[in-house]
């Protein structure tokens, strides 16, 4: 182990060290988690869960709701990053320009501001009404610049011997993209490609500032009902949680992957 | 099979250049009726350009091309249907690294050349077993040692049963060892009739190998004739010069 430590380890050091972290883990979750009671417990804070429990519909609303927007927004935002990186590497200078600029703009300014101008400036110009609609793809043009990057690095990531040889067994350019060129790149894609959609997750909670009502919407909604901050809040951080948590998991498990095929 | 001499490369006023860097200088050759053909001179003579430039992967700036009388255009279109019919072989990394070496044969054989799956494997299982690869056949490349490598790599080149094979220094990224496996695989292949065309530095073997050698300096044919004649008597001294410091 170690950052600049690639030692190939023994099947037995590798289930020593499996063990240690299940340990470490456990331990490290108990100290940690009374850590929050201790600070919880000198808040004084007077409890009242039962408020909030009446409104526990809303939280399931939040979420469900707050889930499909999250996975329709990540199935555009991977189509969006990937025209955006063949622009980025396009021979045309227009488009190379263009999808630069998207991707400075997009990076350099907060969600906050796009979402707000793009609703109630862009998308009520041009039309666009369904706030669900503009929210989803506000977030997946957002998701797509971080995404373009991502993939743009894979593609590169590629060796242009792999590429010469594609070329010289005779495969056609879209048979060296499938057959070649993703299956290679994914590898490289895919970790930060879960990581971003982890971020994105959380970042539909900005959705809520136009009134979409999404898990945050919910959840602020409970606390103006019943006064109760840290009993509403404290289940919208669980309920994100459990939305990103097996990400992390997959993520963990494609590295793996990645390094057992190296 | 094809029997007898079947391979003539004719070659007129080829130019290429890399930026300002000129890689093929008016070179123009015309071979006899052969077998194969080994191509030697010192780095940078523009040898591996010229193997590019013969396999449809490079299109030359300038010049003419005919192989086995055939002229090769100079568009894309019939680039690409000249690269199925060559085998190309590269000094390194030929073998796709997300499929396993079986696979890596199978695949332009499908998808380029339009066998059946069923034919295709049969095809990439005799020739693996006639190349005693097939402890080796499951294994990814990342896998396989060097030797390994380049041997299914030419498996696979030769497995469309090309027109033509074509070798770029397949040996020069392995060490001895490895290099006497892929030299051994190379001639079976010739000893089998196959036509090809082979960069190379190791001068030994391309005398071993080829029938004729074309001495390449700076982009320019500076000897070509049977093999012997241009290894022990070469009328070019900038030839006789690069043997010498190459075999001492």
């Amino acid at each position: 182990m170690g950052l600049f430590n690639n030692k190939i380890e023994s099947d037995a050091e590798i289930r020593l060290r499996k063990r240690t972290e299940k340990i470490v883990s456990v331990a490290v979750v108990f100290v940690v988690g009374l850590l929050f009671a201790w600070s919880f417990n000198k808040l004084n804070y007077n409890w009242n869960w039962s408020a909030v429990y009446v409104y526990r519909e809303k939280f399931y609303l939040g979420f469900i709701n707050t889930l499909w927007i999250s996975f329709s927004a990540l199935l555009l935002s991977v189509l969006f990053g990937f025209i955006i990186a063949y622009c980025l590497e396009s021979g045309n200078v227009l488009l190379r320009v263009l999808a630069r600029l998207y991707i400075e703009l997009i990076r350099g300014t907060p969600l906050l501001v796009q979402i707000l101008i793009f609703f109630y400036v862009i998308a009520s110009s041009i039309g666009l009404e369904n706030r669900y609609f503009v929210g989803i793809l506000n977030l997946a043009f957002f998701s797509a610049a971080y995404i373009s990057e991502i993939f743009r690095a894979g593609i590169k990531s590629v060796g242009q011997t792999q590429l010469e040889s594609a070329r010289a067994i005779g495969l056609t350019n879209r048979q060296t993209l499938i057959y070649v060129v993703i299956p290679q790149a994914a590898r490289v894609v895919l970790p930060p490609l879960a990581g971003q959609f982890v971020s994105l997750i959380k970042d539909s909670s900005l959705l809520s500032i136009i009134a979409i009502s999404e898990l945050t919407l919910n959840a602020q909604e409970v606390n103006s009902f019943t006064y109760s901050s840290l009993e509403s809040y404290l289940p919208l951080a669980f309920g994100y949680l459990l939305m990103t948590f097996p990400i992390s998991l997959w993520i963990r498990r494609i590295e793996r992957r990645v390094q057992l095929e190296n | 099979m094809k029997d007898g001499c079947s391979l003539k490369i004719k070659i007129e006023h080829l130019n290429h250049s890399f930026g300002t860097q000129k890689i093929l200088n008016d070179l123009s050759f015309e071979s006899r009726e052969i077998k194969s053909l080994a191509i030697i001179g010192p780095s940078g003579s523009g040898k591996s350009t010229l193997l590019r430039v013969l396999g449809g992967l490079i299109q030359a700036q300038s010049g003419r091309i005919e192989i086995n009388g055939e002229e090769l255009k100079p568009d894309e279109k019939s680039l690409f249907q000249h690269r199925k019919k060559v085998g190309t072989v590269f000094q390194d990394f030929n073998l796709f690294s997300n499929l396993n070496a079986f696979e890596n044969i199978i695949l332009p054989l499908v998808k380029v050349h339009g066998l059946s799956r069923e034919e295709a494997e049969s095809r990439a299982q005799e020739l693996v077993k006639r190349f005693q690869l097939e402890p080796h056949a499951k294994k990814k490349p990342a896998q396989l040692s060097g030797g390994q490598k380049q041997r299914f790599a030419i498996v696979r080149a030769v497995a469309i049963q090309p027109q033509l094979l074509l070798l770029d220094e397949p040996t020069s990224a392995l060490d001895p060892e490895m290099t006497a496996e892929v030299l051994h695989l190379i001639e079976e292949l010739k000893s089998e009739n196959k036509d090809f065309i082979l960069v190379t530095h190791n001068i030994a073997f391309s005398e071993r190998v080829a029938n004729d050698i074309l001495f390449l300096s700076e982009g320019a044919v500076r000897d070509y004739g049977h093999a012997e004649a241009v290894l022990k008597h070469s009328k070019s001294i900038e030839v006789q010069t690069f043997l010498r410091k190459i075999l001492i």
